[in-house]
């Protein structure tokens, strides 16, 4: 059976992971591995499965529209690696 | 060669409940940044997202105002790009089930810019058709400095509903008006205020053009985040032309995403590093399917309004106005009530009509959404004219000293002195000196020229600087002169 | 008898009739945490002081009152730290208590530490850790299982009398199993997940490990229920597990044993052990019958297609802006993303993160996610037509005892090969126990896992609670010894 390749750096930048190039090569190898024993649920017949997303007698779980309290600034702001009058700070946003 | 716009909108419309979509934590514009935030909305790990009912209503509701399918299953999806103002670098959306499906804005004349509503487009009453309606949950703030950018995640996960209509839209106006009709749709809905200064109606905008005649669209750019009504339909103005402009001259149009900036009145390329936009898409395992028929449906039935066709029908037979103010009034449901409000305690309502739309609305500006005034100042103002208090000069200045000095007319009257005088003995004694004052004048009407009464009423309004009641002098003078014999 | 040694059950009589004041108990446990500790690291966080302060006021008549309880690392509990064993979570200190915290605080439980676990709850062994292994009390040369490795290891080597762990895809049975001591995953929708850091969030579920099944019961009574912070949880009325332990008859019971269970690969004295057991059973006249789940061989498949997709999106927040560890050196925005999810996760950590951002991206998701989707589906139906004709289900927890350290490490696919017989019951979102059923010639533990249908968590923990009452089941002191 032919081994699915994978594009490591495509999915390193949308995980927004950065790799070195002996991690984009042992993850290569290792997800040709994985991959390949994925392959076998190709054997299952699905045709008739409906996935319908709720069970027998369901019912909504819904919240009323009440508001509650939340997190005192401190707490917001204690674990921050970095911040200053009360905001997040990031490198510089680009737009 | 001529050529045609295709236009399409991706409007965010902020909806109008107390807590944000998926925790209790309240929305409040311009509260200390970081300060209306819990686990849920920061993103913390192990924080579950807990749906807001009224949210859901609203949505539906919007749907049936605008004759949507409502989906029986509604489904949230996560879509993943990472961004610093996103908390959990995914945002919770609908894909592949929105709440709504289809749908259709119509236009109307007067949701036209005011300068195009006589053109043959705004007469055309089009449907502009609705792709979809969904619910997701809105981003943070951010802020620029120097070298760095900073965060408030006080705005994240409002509930905003995005309306996608088809590329139906052939013009700025269009567009315009399409945006118009949809706010005051919503408005009257009392689904969201629309307050654009608040971020609370935000919109993108695709755009292609193509010669007319031609059937292959041509190459679309989007423009992102436009925060007014007019601002689209600028942008989209100076988007066409650039196009068109390119193609003249033989180039190709790159597809990009623009921003455009109001100041310089020109759109520019996002200088976001492209990334491909493969946002992996997959229902949100912490969130339920929805189920909409039943409960969601028939409460979301209960809070469709009297739709604005049917109030502008009302206005007219109800207050005897005439269809023009009828249709204006009807345009903001608030303002259609704060109509019915100020007419109820007045004698004329014709004339509260005419305060409200001849001399308030000309004077308002654009993003204005609520009167600042109680509806009483008013029927005050029209009772005064009516009882014969004030001329209607005297009001019409009154209405913008209402407004800016946030004071009921009685009391401008008062402090500006600016009652009529009535007073049968005080206009007596000040026409007697009139006509002591012009003998010529009194001499001409004598003899059969019967307008050279004006010249002695004119004598009396100037010493009484405009104050005198004009119809109670001329009985008076009249009186006078006859009895002269 | 060293007080460490005693059960919940033991305990709970002791302090009501104040035989034994919480502040005694609490202490005897930190000295036994002393002891034993240095040996086993189990916890990664321990909190002396606030243990004492809740011992010297709590209420001792409440459910729990009095009794000491480890808590997994991923599961918040306000100003304490919750690492999940990351590096990228080093100083967090989180600002709220998980549902499942607030109610064993309402229950009088007092909070002794947190445990140590796979980074994120990815693995079975609970090598990969920031904060270092945890060994097999058993063998100290063995991985405690994982990722629940920790709150196993601790139980086991009595460094805690009960504790909490999480089981996405066996990982509070299989450590249990690996350390001889009583493990539950719950039904999924049983107990809330409102703080519990997410892994897979269709799979995840808390469950405990205790010393018996009795203590198991109690723990479980304590911390189920609706919650309307987690969407996920439902409104099933809570029985009195701890009540009904004895109310069940064998008389007319089926037991089911699946016999995709028993394949090639499994080590043979687990496989006698088990024999064993369901001989037992069945001397006690429950009625054997052997059973089909055909889609078994699929479950791992699908499992690290749907746990990998789901962990992809649910550690995207783990950027360094609003709390976590952030790299030092970055020349820009995404840069400084790049670095601090490389620099803050560990190797296992990334490779599903990366896989699941594999499976979802565009173009695979029909062929991956959705198939994925479709084959859970028909797992769910294998279980529920075998429970039509029977009402729980016997088998090994693991295919073998615990292993050595460093052994499967450098081999993802053979590692999570090791969780092959636990799966199955997450992705049917039904409920499952581990047992401790005997020991291997080297001394190490065997685990039984009982499966039971959604909900029917009272039967599973009678079937394992009639085992160890009528095998005379004692919690054993481990070695505490390399061998
Ligand atoms: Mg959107
Ligand atoms: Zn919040």
């Amino acid at each position: 059976m032919e081994k699915p390749s994978i594009d490591i750096q495509y999915v390193a930048d949308l995980a927004r992971i950065s790799l070195n190039e002996e991690e984009k090569k042992m993850f290569g190898e290792q997800f040709a591995s994985i991959l390949g024993y994925i392959e076998k649920l190709k054997e299952v017949k699905i045709d008739d499965v409906v996935l319908k997303g709720e069970e027998e007698g369901f019912k909504n779980n819904l919240r009323e529209d009440l508001p509650q309290d939340g997190l005192a600034t401190e707490d917001v702001l204690r674990n921050a690696p970095h911040h200053a009058n009360n905001l997040f700070i990031v490198p510089k946003i680009i737009e | 060669m001529e050529y045609e716009a295709i236009i399409g909108l991706e409007v965010h419309v902020q909806l109008k409940t107390q807590t944000k979509l998926f925790c209790g934590c309240p929305i409040e514009y311009g509260a200390l940044p970081n300060s209306r935030v819990c686990p849920i909305c920061l993103g913390l790990p192990g924080a579950l997202p807990s749906p807001n009912k009224q949210a859901i209503i609203l949505t539906i509701q919007t749907g049936l105002m605008l004759g949507s399918e409502i989906a029986p299953r509604g489904k949230f999806d996560r879509k993943n790009y990472f961004y610093p103002d996103m908390p959990k670098n995914y945002q919770i959306s609908q894909y592949d089930q929105p709440l709504c499906k289809g749908g259709a804005v119509q236009l109307y004349p007067l949701a036209f810019p005011k300068d195009a509503q006589k053109d043959p487009q705004a007469q055309s009453r089009k449907k502009i058709r609705l792709v979809r309606i969904h619910l997701e949950e809105d981003v943070g703030k951010s802020f620029h400095f120097g070298d760095y950018s900073g965060i408030d995640f006080n705005r994240a996960g409002t509930p905003l509903m995005e309306i996608v209509s088809e590329a139906d839209i052939r013009s700025p106006e269009e567009a315009f008006a399409y945006l118009t009709a949809l706010r005051q749709i919503l408005r009257y809905g009392n689904v969201s205020d629309c307050d654009m200064e608040k971020g609370q109606l935000r919109c993108d905008v695709n755009v292609s053009v193509k010669p007319i005649g031609e059937e292959k669209w041509g190459t679309k750019c989007e423009i992102k985040n436009l925060n007014s009504i007019s601002a689209v339909r600028k942008a989209l103005k100076y988007e066409i032309q650039r196009q068109i402009h390119i193609l003249e001259l033989g180039g190709e149009i790159s597809q990009e995403t623009l921003r455009w900036d109001d100041l310089k009145g020109q759109t520019f390329p996002m200088r976001t590093k492209e990334y491909a936009h493969d946002y992996r898409y997959f229902p949100d395992p912490d969130l339920l399917t929805i189920l909409t028929e039943g409960e969601l449906i028939e409460e979301a039935q209960k809070r469709i309004p009297e739709l604005p066709e049917e109030k502008k029908q009302r206005l007219s037979q109800h207050y005897g106005l005439t269809e023009y103010q009828a249709s204006v009034l009807a345009s903001d449901p608030q303002l259609a009530d704060f109509f019915e409000k100020a007419a109820a305690q007045s004698a004329n309502k014709v004339s509260v009509a005419n305060f409200l739309i001849n001399d308030y609305l000309a004077v308002a500006s654009e993003s204005e959404t609520a009167i600042p005034i109680p509806p009483e100042y008013f029927s005050e103002l029209s009772n005064l004219v009516d009882q014969g208090k004030l001329h209607m000069k005297q009001a019409k200045e009154i209405v913008k000293l209402m407004v800016t000095e946030k004071k009921s007319p009685t009391l401008i009257v008062q402090e500006k002195g600016l009652a009529q005088i009535t007073s049968l003995d005080t206009l007596d004694a000040i026409c007697k000196e009139a006509i002591e004052a012009n003998p010529k004048s009194v001499a001409d009407y004598r003899s059969g020229k019967t307008a050279a009464i004006n010249a002695i009423k004119g004598y009396v309004m100037k010493k009484t600087k405009g104050q005198a009641n004009p119809k109670i002098v001329h009985e008076l003078l009249e009186k006078k002169l006859h009895e002269l014999g | 008898m060293n007080l460490f040694e005693y059960t919940i059950s033991e305990l709970r009589r002791l302090l009501v009739r104040k035989e034994l004041s919480p502040t005694e108990l609490t202490e005897a446990l930190f000295s036994r945490i002393a002891e034993v500790e240095p040996k086993i690291n189990a916890y990664n966080y321990i909190n002396h002081e606030r243990a004492i302060e809740r011992a010297k006021t709590v209420n001792v008549d409440l459910p729990l009152g009095g009794i000491p309880i480890a808590i997994k690392d991923n599961i918040n509990v306000r100003a304490e730290p919750c690492r999940c064993a990351s590096k990228i979570l080093e100083g967090y200190l989180s600002p709220y208590n998980a549902t499942v915290i607030e109610k064993l605080i309402k229950a009088g439980a007092i909070l002794v530490g947190r445990t140590n676990m796979d980074e994120f709850a990815m693995g079975s062994s609970t090598e990969n850790s920031a904060t270092g292994l945890t060994k097999n009390p058993w063998d100290l040369q063995r991985v405690p299982g994982g990722s629940s490795g920790g709150s196993a290891a601790a139980v086991a080597s009595h460094e805690a009398f009960c504790a909490l762990g999480s089981d996405t895809g066996g990982s509070i049975r299989q450590p249990a199993s690996f350390c001889g001591c009583v493990g539950l995953k719950p039904t999924y929708g049983r107990v809330s997940r409102y703080g519990l850091t997410a892994f897979a969030s269709s799979l995840d579920q808390i469950g405990p490990l205790t010393k018996t099944v009795e203590d198991a019961a109690l723990l479980l009574e304590v911390i189920s229920g609706f919650d309307p912070n987690d969407n996920t949880s439902e409104k099933m009325p809570v029985p009195r597990f701890s009540e009904l332990l004895e109310t069940l008859s064998l008389k007319n019971m089926v037991l089911g044993v699946p016999k995709e269970y028993f394949i090639e690969g499994i080590d043979g004295e687990v496989r006698e052990a088990i024999n064993k057991a369901i001989a037992h059973f069945e001397s006690l006249g429950a009625k054997i019958e052997e059973v089909s789940l055909p889609h078994t061989p699929y479950a791992v498949a699908t499992y690290y297609i749907l746990a990998t997709a789901e962990a992809s999106a649910n550690l995207a927040r783990f950027d360094g802006i609003r709390y976590g560890r952030r790299s030092k050196h970055y020349e820009d925005l995404l840069d400084y993303y790049g670095k601090t999810r490389d620099e803050g996760f560990g190797s296992e950590v990334k490779r599903r993160i990366l896989l699941g951002t594999y499976v979802l991206s565009s173009g695979y998701y029909d062929a991956y996610y959705l198939r994925a989707l479709k084959v859970k589906e028909k797992i769910k139906q294998d279980f529920s037509s075998v429970f039509k004709k029977c009402q729980a289900l016997l088998t090994p927890t693991s295919p073998f005892c615990a292993f050595r350290i460093g052994e499967k490490s450098n081999d993802p696919l053979q590692m999570y090969l090791a969780d092959i017989f636990t799966i199955a019951v997450n992705l049917a979102g039904i409920c499952g126990l581990s047992i401790p059923c005997g020991q291997s010639t080297e001394g190490l533990p065997i685990g039984l896992q009982i499966i039971g249908p959604a909900w029917k968590e009272e039967v599973i923990l009678a079937l394992g609670h009639l085992y160890q009452k009528s095998t005379g089941w004692k919690p054993p002191i481990p070695p505490l010894e390399k061998t």
